[in-house]
């Protein structure tokens, strides 16, 4: 090769590397013997080695070493309380099988039983209607899951209620497993203010599956999670928040009438919904398993990480509104109290309280861009009405930088 | 051993720790030393800083990067089997969690010509020559090329490991290590001598400017 025509400089780079075969490598050392450019590129590559190698070495500035060594000392305490050093990935679905294998509707129990309003719920629809509005949505969004969820049983209140959750907030483990003789109507679209009012309603908007009756288990997720006879374990979501099951236990009136009060927002949305009668073969029994039973691993980072509200509103946030004032999309949710039994998400939160060295304002499970993501404000500067915005993937790693937003 | 009769504060303790190899340090973390992975962590936390900063060329993600790093290895250590050297392994991680950043991130333009605009625009101007220009023009040449490639050249052109290390890091075979290097250097010889170029002609032209000031 001679003139004009010249090795490019990654093939220059290969040969200075050793990486051309032997034939290749000769032709281009005889071209390099004869031309000046490519000799030049050569040369030049060898000059970026040494720039590269020129570099001065950094040392660790002293604000990054402390930051290191806090989250290392945080990371010491939880193994003083007595995480295991590496918690894995891992908190393994419970063998529903096993645990449900004594329940009632495992053994059998008929159940055509008429009922009224139902609706089965295995699973959570995916989030992606992102609300305009998701002030109204964020804080109820866990409690609205299972709205209104008559529970249709022996007669006398539920087992289930409000009061079990501030025992165990931290109950981590997939499933405070609620086993409910319950017909569910699952709202997910509409905030609050937009749920029907009466079971009818919401029964007529229901396919033919929802005549069936539900002997359900709410979910952790507060749905209703219909159990399969006999069959392998159902899909189940692993969502929201404990709170909703708190949602889920409604006040049993002899199965007429059932009312729920859904706490939204500091709001009392009361929903009425009309149930059918229990069955005559609904099982007294109703057994409900205990945090025990469930072995959940509760350490102190996940009782953190279940301290908080956890909005979700679906909303799917750019960066033009996390730069902005994002009280709107915050503002309204309630401080403290609810709790997730989530337990990835309790750790991704639990570490991002512990990097930012503060309680969240505000925790969002919403979209970003499109991708779903977790949206935790934190102050920044009160006096300045300013918020850092983290933005998280459900995997807890970073979406977007830190950023800060205002907050009045 | 007892960690607990480790001496921890004394002076005595704190000299046998610092004596003690990586290898058994990390051992007496998994044994439940408190006080040991703070020693590794001082002992390699500029170089891995150096990696992460170099790598990621942004020093809040490399911020990032570090600690989540340093917390993984503390985690995991009882993963570190020993086959190789603990410092290996600990790059690994950082090598590991900076390429995890970087491809979380938009891609990045990869004609010649857009790589260099895009050079120019992270690159400011600089008034004066200097080894921080230089690194500035470094560092932000070094952002347009792949992650593989960039990790790669961090590891051998600037941090000066032989290749082998650097295929123990990378957990790749040293040709592939080899061949990312080179198509590195070829990416990074236009853009750099482009940035230099410029910062000639910026030279060139305030001195020019400065004597016709001066008289």
């Amino acid at each position: 090769m001679t003139g004009d025509t010249h090795y490019d400089l990654e093939t220059l780079a290969e040969l200075a590397e050793g990486l051309l075969d032997d034939a290749t490598a000769q032709q281009v050392r005889d071209h390099l013997a004869i031309c000046d450019p490519c000799g030049e590129a050569l040369a030049d590559l060898a000059g970026v080695r040494e720039v590269l190698a020129a570099m001065p070495v950094p040392a660790m500035p002293l604000g990054v070493a402390l930051r290191v060594d806090k989250a290392l000392a945080a990371e010491a305490e939880r193994r003083r309380a007595g995480a295991p050093l590496d918690p894995g990935p891992a908190f393994p679905e419970p063998d529903w099988d096993r645990i449900m294998r004594d329940a009632p509707w495992e053994t059998g129990a008929p159940w055509e039983e008429p009922a009224a309003a139902g609706e089965r719920v295995a699973d959570l629809p995916p989030l992606e209607s992102p609300r305009l509005v998701p002030l109204a949505a964020t804080a109820s969004a866990g409690e609205a899951s299972l709205d209104g969820t008559p529970v249709a049983g022996a007669p006398g209140p539920a087992k289930v209620n409000g009061s079990h959750r501030p025992e165990a907030p931290a109950d981590e483990e997939p499933g405070t497993v609620v086993p409910l003789l319950a017909s569910a109507k699952r709202l997910d679209g509409p905030s609050a203010d937009e749920r029907p009012q009466t079971a009818p309603e919401a029964a007529s908007a229901d396919d033919a599956a929802a005549k069936r009756p539900a002997l359900g288990v709410v979910a952790e997720d507060g749905s209703i999670v219909a159990p399969k006879r006999r069959t392998g374990s159902a899909r189940r979501r692993w969502l929201v928040s404990l709170s909703s099951v708190a949602a889920a236990a409604a006040v049993v009136t002899g199965g007429v009438t059932v009312t729920n009060t859904v706490l939204a927002g500091g709001e009392q949305t009361p929903v009425q919904q009309t149930v059918a009668a229990p069955s005559a073969s609904a099982p007294a029994e109703r057994t409900e398993p205990t945090q025990e039973t469930l072995s959940a691993d509760v350490d102190g980072q996940q009782e953190r990480g279940s301290r908080f509200v956890i909005g979700e509103s679906g909303y799917n946030y750019a960066d033009a509104e996390l730069k902005a004032n994002l009280v709107a999309y915050f503002g309204s949710m309630p401080s403290g109290g609810s709790a997730s039994g989530d337990a990835k998400l309790n750790r991704c939160i639990s570490k991002l309280v512990a990097a930012e060295k503060s309680d969240p304002i505000g925790i969002d499970r919403a979209y970003y861009n499109g991708n779903e993501a977790l949206i935790m404000l934190f102050w920044h500067n009160r006096s300045q009405d300013l918020v850092k915005v983290r933005v998280v993937s459900p995997e807890c790693k970073n979406l977007r930088k830190p950023g800060l937003a205002t907050w009045n | 051993m007892n960690p607990q009769a480790d001496n921890r504060t004394s002076p005595a303790g704190h000299v046998a720790r610092s004596a003690l190899s990586d290898a058994d340090l990390l051992h007496r973390h998994i044994n439940g030393d408190p006080q040991a992975f703070s020693e590794l962590v001082r002992r390699h936390r500029d170089r891995m800083w150096a990696v992460a900063l170099r790598t990621l060329g942004d020093a809040d993600e490399a911020a990032d990067a570090v600690q989540d790093a340093f917390v993984s290895a503390y985690r995991k250590a009882e993963s570190f089997r020993g086959e190789a050297a603990v410092t290996t392994w600990l790059h690994r991680i950082v090598v590991n969690a900076c390429l995890d950043r970087m491809r979380r991130k938009a891609v990045r333009p990869v004609a010649d010509d857009e790589l260099i605009e895009a050079a120019e625009r992270d690159t400011p101007l600089p008034d004066h020559t200097g080894d921080r220009e230089v690194s500035l023009e470094v560092s932000a040449a070094l952002r347009l090329l792949p992650p593989d490639q960039r990790a790669a050249l961090v590891l051998v052109d600037m941090m000066g490991y032989s290749v082998e290390d650097a295929a123990a890091v990378l957990e790749v075979p040293s040709g592939t290590v080899k061949s990312r290097c080179a198509r590195g250097r070829a990416k990074l010889v236009p853009i750099l001598s482009h940035l230099r170029n410029r910062s000639e002609r910026a030279r060139v032209s305030s001195a020019k400017g400065a004597r016709l000031r001066d008289g």
